[in-house]
């Protein structure tokens, strides 16, 4: 009997998940056999060797699909989308951390600890079929998070952008465990498919506390994903967070929001979408606006792209709200491509930054000129920046373009528009960058400072770049495989 | 009179005691109170979770509620070091003295 209990569990299927674990403990393990002060490296090393193999077992796994754990997390297309790009995201940043932690003065095995703890919640928010693995994803990423963002222990920017993501994080789940209460309440499961068995069996006669759940659930999600209203935390947590941190966070725990926020509620709340709609259509115009008018002043290009990060956030609502595989493979295409043009921009904006000693810095003045000192890496800002504004031929331009046909072909046609004039707003402040690049040179001499490029940064900006280009011209099979991802879930 | 405390109590409780929480954050001004209020309002919610189970006679409510203790003891873990390391750099928990960061 009890062999048949494990044979029920599917163990294999998680593979990857297991791996991510193990390779944390076999990383604290090689982190206490090394000697001081060289261990860190060889950690790095560890951790992306493993997870070179989480990614081939992935792929080698990808048809072992089906439910595992009594139905906790299930393993189809989807799962197998998301796992490949958390892990390339993580597999980028880990590649990139070594000379910065260095230079942070925080040189300490915990940080690749720490970032493959919350690789492994964002992974079973991506599997998820019952709020209980939600809820404990959402909390494994964020609990580790919090601890990443104030990582520079000395600095009170990182003290301060960790505290205010703390505790909103912290409230955000005592929402989130109440609506999930509110729900277990009606529904006596948390199951997803429970729960949309059950809602679709009520028909007209929903009861106020099936809403009253799902809503405080979407404010969590909303919070996790840094929708406007409930966004205050992350261009806090995101300027004082290290920059490698930064370029982590809005990249791939927002992919792993949006994952858990898209099968809860196109499944389990499927039923109640059409009033959804209403409150996400003003979700998704508020965050697209509020995103665009803030980075509009900001000086400092860290802070500008973590508002730029907000706007984008809003785009992917728009692909949501459409409740349709087309909006749903829009999101997921323009997801991929975000992660490769936002974390190319991340580390340019490291490279460039001169010191990182400072509380503030990553200033626009910083750019005068870069294109006569280093036009390699100028026109390499150029082409994510194009990308970020959705400029043809780049990534971003098919990614925008699918998110605002999905939204038309649904019948948003208000939001589409909405969704493009902001667009052309953004171009604003990505343009801006590009003009202190390009044109003033003449005072940028005395600004003269030794930028700071390593080897990392060069080869994983250049990835990005061809990435970037190469969908932007062919971005075909990219959605093939984001359509083919989606189809178990409509 | 003679009344029982039915399903009804417990979630009008536990609603209050939510309701409490969230004032408490959002007027308190000082972190370890505003770290408390957040903890009321995650026992509202375990609460509201372990009423339900008994009343629906369903155990995945109180198993529940064991993954959100233990969720919230890390939290707290990582929470309070965070506040530790503030303290130490600015010497006082008034969360008004966090303005280094601006819009």
């Amino acid at each position: 009997m009890f062999d048949s209990l494990i044979a029920d569990m599917h163990v294999s299927r998680l593979i990857p998940e297991i791996f991510v674990i193990g390779l944390a403990l076999v990383a604290i393990l090689v982190d206490v056999v090394l000697p001081r002060g060289r261990s860190t490296r060889g950690v790095q090393i560890t951790v992306l060797i493993g997870l070179f193999a989480v990614i081939a077992a992935t792929v080698l796994g990808k048809e072992n699909t089906g439910e595992a754990f009594g139905g906790m997390v299930v393993v189809d297309g989807f799962t197998f989308f998301f796992r490949l790009l958390l892990a390339i995201i993580t597999f980028l940043v880990v590649l990139v951390s070594e000379h910065y932690i260095e230079r942070l003065n925080i040189r300490i095995a915990e940080y690749y600890l720490l970032l493959l703890f919350s690789l492994f919640g964002m992974l079973l928010m991506a599997m998820a079929q019952d709020l209980l693995i939600v809820f404990l994803g959402i909390e494994t990423m964020s609990v580790s998070l919090y601890a990443l963002v104030g990582l520079s222990r000395q600095k009170h920017t990182s003290n301060e952008g960790a505290i205010k993501y703390f505790l909103l994080g912290a409230f955000t789940t005592a929402i989130f465990v109440y609506g999930i209460a509110l729900m277990f309440g009606v529904v006596g499961s948390t199951n997803i498919n429970d729960i949309v068995t059950f809602l679709s069996g009520l028909g007209d006669s929903m009861p106020l506390l099936a809403w009253a759940g799902a809503g405080l659930i979407l404010i969590g999600f909303g919070f996790k994903a840094a929708l406007v209203p409930f966004h205050w935390w992350s261009p806090d947590a995101y300027e004082g967070a290290p920059t490698t941190i930064t370029a982590f966070m809005s990249t791939a725990p927002k992919a792993a929001a949006f994952a858990a926020f898209l099968r809860v509620f196109y499944i389990a709340f499927g039923e109640m979408w059409g009033e959804w709609t209403v409150v996400l259509w003003w979700i998704a115009v508020l965050t697209m606006t509020f995103g665009n008018l803030l980075a509009l002043r900001q000086d400092s290009v860290k802070r500008m792209l973590a508002f730029s990060s907000i706007t984008h956030a809003g785009y992917l609502v728009i692909a949501l709200l459409t409740f349709d595989r087309i909006g749903a493979a829009a999101m997921l295409f323009y997801l991929v491509v975000y992660a490769l043009m936002n974390l190319g921009a991340f580390l340019i904006a490291i490279a460039v930054n001169r010191d990182e000693s400072e509380e503030k810095g990553y200033w626009f003045d910083d750019y005068k000129g870069l294109v006569f000192r280093k036009p390699a890496l100028a026109l390499a800002m150029l082409v994510f920046m194009l990308a970020l504004a959705g400029i043809p031929p780049t990534a971003g331009f098919f990614g925008k373009y699918y998110i605002f046909a999905s939204a038309v072909n649904a019948g948003f046609v208000g939001l589409a528009v909405i969704g493009v004039l902001n667009s052309a707003v953004s171009v604003y402040y990505y343009l801006r960058l590009v003009v202190y690049m390009f044109l003033r040179d003449r005072e940028a001499r005395e600004r003269e400072g030794p930028l700071w490029i390593t080897d990392e940064i060069t080869n994983v900006v250049f990835l990005c770049l061809v990435l970037v280009l190469l969908v932007g011209l062919f971005p075909d099979a990219l959605l093939t495989f984001a359509t083919n991802s989606v189809k178990m879930l409509l | 009179m003679e009344t029982t405390v039915g399903l009804n109590h417990y979630l009008i409780l536990a609603a209050l005691l939510f309701c409490i929480g969230i004032a408490g954050v959002l007027t308190r001004r000082n972190l370890l109170i505003i770290f408390m209020s957040v903890e009321l309002m995650l026992n509202s919610a375990n609460l509201t979770l372990i009423a339900f189970s008994h009343y629906l006679v369903n155990a995945v409510g109180m198993v529940f509620v064991f993954f959100t203790m233990t969720v919230a003891a890390a939290e707290v873990g990582v929470g309070l070091a965070i506040v530790v390391t503030i303290f130490r750099n600015i010497e006082s928990l008034d969360i008004r003295k966090l303005n280094v960061l601006k819009h």
